[in-house]
């Protein structure tokens, strides 16, 4: 700021949002790795709090484990150890799209090895949290269901499948909302493995603009407007599915 | 069988239960359950509740499992009601359809765990009255109640059990009129402090219907 002349914030506004087409690729890209780990998230966190609920003495064990160590270390450090300390040879490679939005040419990239590893840990990551939440939906759902089904002869995992779960999963909405309002912005630690999503086109904004307030109180904005429409979306599934009389 | 004991032998139709190598959930589907607190499925609409059984254990289609579980919900009354959720309806209405529910598997034995404990004394009575159809029809019933009249009315056998061991067992007649153990003279004699003698009732009830 030394070196700069006082300038006007409404002008500072104006020339980020010149940038748009890198904020519009770095949001699709952040939404893209959101989407991917929150629904990979999802079945293995399913998974795992079936394993540590329901499993057997040695598999709710290493469920319980696998979600102490995963919650109990940094994201950072998981997806460092996943890019950098597993030395998986994977090569460089890029799938990607790129289109014409008004006068400005957009690259989106589907897959290559940072955006990979990125899903990969932010899923291992995310279902371990997941996984808690359904784990403490299921225990709030009353012993005597799962025994009802099993007096009409279901089997415990046909009563678990088509008794437990159905409840479980309309309760932990509220719960589990946290959950998806927390992981958009766990993604922008994949910027420092180098995937370009938001907060890495924010960056490479103020690189060239050397605007950087500015910049980032619109990417807070842009996190602030989706998951305040994440949260609403997940309150209106949340009344939708509610069974009638409770 | 939901908790199966440490040991002993249990008898249905001669064939011991309780011996390993029995597959519980085909043995859970020939006995019937009716529970103190309903525990019917939250998530499932009355007729849902029924059919889940026939559906998913017996594999019938969606059609026959919901014509099927209309069936016995008209017979235990609940025929307008099949679309409502648990949680819309009086424990009494619950109840009747925890009934259907257990009787639609057609099981060769019903066990009912104080069914009517939980209820409202005024809706105790709709459920006694299916209870009492369903032992009519000829369907074995194993009940634990409190319902002294009921019991009295509809029981071919009576066990009188005290710490988990039987006192004394035998015929409603025998039961009340001339019981031998210490442990329920004392009992009935309680009964009687609460509601008078099983005479002084039924001629009451009899007043009540000369009326």
């Amino acid at each position: 700021m030394i070196f700069q002349g006082q300038t006007n914030p409404i002008e500072e506004f104006f020339t980020v949002l010149g940038y748009w087409d890198r904020i519009f690729s770095g949001f699709l890209s952040t939404m893209w790795l959101y989407g991917w780990a929150l629904m990979i998230g999802f079945f293995f966190g399913l998974f795992l709090s079936l394993l540590r609920q329901y499993g057997g003495v040695v598999s709710s064990r290493v469920a319980a484990a696998y979600i102490e160590f995963i919650r109990g270390t940094p994201l950072i450090a998981q997806l460092f150890f996943i890019f950098y300390g597993l030395n998986i040879p994977v090569g460089s490679w890029n799938f990607l799209t790129e289109f014409k939005m008004l006068d400005k040419d957009i690259t989106f990239i589907f897959l290559n090895h940072r955006v990979l590893f990125s899903i990969v840990a932010l899923s291992l990551n995310s279902a371990a949290y997941q996984a808690e939440y359904f784990r403490g939906s299921m225990m709030s759902v009353d012993a005597g269901q799962l025994m009802a089904a099993q007096s009409i002869g279901m089997s415990r995992l046909s009563g678990i499948r088509h008794i437990v779960l159905p409840q479980a999963l309309r309760r932990v909405i509220p719960a589990w909302s946290n959950e998806a309002a927390y992981l958009p912005k766990y993604t922008v630690v994949v910027s420092l493995i180098g995937a370009t999503e938001l907060f890495a086109q924010a960056k490479s904004i103020v690189a060239v603009s050397f605007i950087s307030l500015t910049t980032y109180i619109i990417v807070a904005i842009i996190f602030l407007i989706t998951i305040a429409i994440i949260s609403k979306g997940l309150d209106i599934l949340h009344k939708r599915t509610g069974i009638p009389g409770l | 069988m939901l908790n199966p004991p440490d040991k002993g032998g249990i008898f249905l139709n001669g064939e011991n239960i309780n011996a390993p190598g029995v597959n519980l959930n085909a043995i859970r589907t020939r006995i019937g359950m009716v529970f103190q607190h309903f525990n019917l499925f939250a998530h499932l609409k009355a007729v849902d509740n029924v059919s889940i059984g026939l559906r998913r254990v017996k594999g019938l289609s969606k059609e026959e499992a919901r014509a099927k579980s209309l069936e016995v919900l008209q017979w235990v009354k609940m025929g307008e009601w099949a679309d409502h959720y648990p949680a819309q309806l009086s424990g009494g209405q619950q109840q009747r359809i925890g009934i259907a529910r257990a009787l639609a598997m057609e099981p060769d034995v019903i066990l009912f765990d104080e069914p009517t404990s939980a209820l409202d004394p005024e809706l105790i009575g709709e459920v006694l009255q299916v209870m009492l159809d369903i032992a009519k029809m000829g369907t074995t019933m194993i009940v634990v109640t409190h319902e002294m009249g009921f019991a009295r009315a509809v029981a071919s056998e009576m066990i009188f059990l005290d710490e988990g061991v039987v006192v004394e067992r035998g015929a409603p007649q025998h039961f009340f009129v001339s019981p031998e153990s210490d442990r329920l003279k004392k009992f009935l004699k309680q009964l009687k402090v609460l509601y008078g003698t099983h005479e002084d009732i039924l001629k009451f009830t009899d007043e009540e219907e000369n009326k």
